[in-house]
């Protein structure tokens, strides 16, 4: 008998399962030692278990578990943390791609198409808003961080100036993280700039958007992502009136989490 | 070994965590989130070293507070 932990511990409200689904994984691990961690107050959970799936957990309690052998995660990227892990780590990649897709779309002013947009990161919901759009004002921007000038934006600084719309689609790690500067990024902004951001809180930070919408008011920010989520109610972008935030809602259109239980019964065959 | 030495000590073996910045090159007035890029996962991945390292009991609110290295340097004092 495998110890498998289903971790739910998850601060955003948004981001709770349904009855069914829960049930559904219970069920087919019957065989199993089969927990479910709703709160980090029960990660001896974790200590002893061979597989662990659910949201991200802090790496510290991954990394005491020698007896780990698999992760599933409920998030479509690893956390670069993980990566120093004897662990194998499948993500589930793809399986909200076109729900983000959507809540773009749904976020693009009308009259969109007339627009110059650009599309940071040629990753898999890059590329598949790049199809879904089908404009040829859109313009994908990637980069090849090996390469001297494009380790940052500064090489890119027309491409930003002339943008109406940018849309991230870029993974969070230590090396995106730097990107977004003020000298690179943001002092190239047009001043009715629109910016969606769907991908980490985490990846822009959140000083320099404050500075860039409060002094632009004519630019507006949109975003489903914040550190921490869900945004508090004193968090300085709640006083910007260009701002608009949602409560990273946008992978969990309808259907996900059966598409998502989808996948996990594939990927975890060799479990049973 | 002063307080910001034990910090990079303890916290060595979660290098990773820090996004913007080194472990080593983390000084006293370093923002946690602006600066050294850490998140509230890895905040928690932190308290949670330092318990045990330190044998030291932190409540969640008081580190949900925490804003700069220093705050951390704080506790860490408190332990001598």
């Amino acid at each position: 008998m495998k110890k498998i932990t289903l971790n739910l511990t998850n601060s955003n409200p948004e981001h709770a399962p349904p009855e069914k689904f829960v049930k559904t994984l219970e069920n087919h691990f019957s065989i199993h030692d089969f927990n479910i961690m709703t709160s980090l107050e029960n990660k001896d959970l974790l200590t002893d278990a061979d597989y662990i799936l659910g949201w991200a957990l802090p790496i510290v309690f991954l990394k005491r578990n020698l007896n780990l052998k698999e992760i599933f995660l409920f998030s479509s990227q690893v956390p670069e943390s993980y990566l120093k892990l004897n662990t194998t780590v499948i993500d589930s990649k793809g399986v909200n791609s076109q729900f983000v897709v959507n809540y773009i779309k749904e976020a693009l002013p009308s009259n969109w198409s007339n627009k110059n947009i650009l599309i940071l990161g040629k990753g898999h919901i890059g590329s598949l808003l790049d199809s879904n759009l089908q404009s040829k004002k859109v313009r994908v921007l990637t980069r090849s961080p090996k390469k001297p000038n494009e380790s940052n934006y500064s090489h890119f600084s027309r491409e930003i100036s002339q943008a109406d719309i940018i849309i991230p689609t870029l993974s969070l790690s230590r090396e995106t993280s730097k990107l977004f500067s003020q000298e690179d990024f943001f002092s190239h902004l047009k001043a009715d700039v629109r910016i969606i951001n769907t991908t980490r809180g985490k990846l822009i930070e959140e000083e320099l958007i404050y500075k860039f919408f409060s002094t632009h008011e004519k630019a507006f920010y949109h975003t489903d992502v914040t550190d921490p989520e869900p945004y508090p109610s004193q968090g300085i972008l709640r006083s910007l009136k260009n701002c608009t935030i949602t409560n990273h809602i946008a992978g969990f259109g309808e259907g996900y989490w059966e598409k998502l239980l989808d996948r996990i019964l594939v990927k975890t065959q060799d479990w049973i | 070994m002063d307080s910001l030495d034990k910090f990079k000590n303890i916290l060595s073996s979660l290098d990773e965590l820090f996004l913007r910045k080194d472990i080593q090159k983390v000084s006293n007035s370093d923002h946690l989130i602006n600066d050294l890029g850490l998140d509230s996962l890895a905040r928690v991945s932190i308290v949670f070293e330092l318990q045990e390292e330190l044998n030291l009991n932190i409540e969640e609110s008081e580190a949900s507070q925490w804003k700069t290295v220093k705050d951390i340097l704080k506790v860490i004092e408190k332990s001598h």
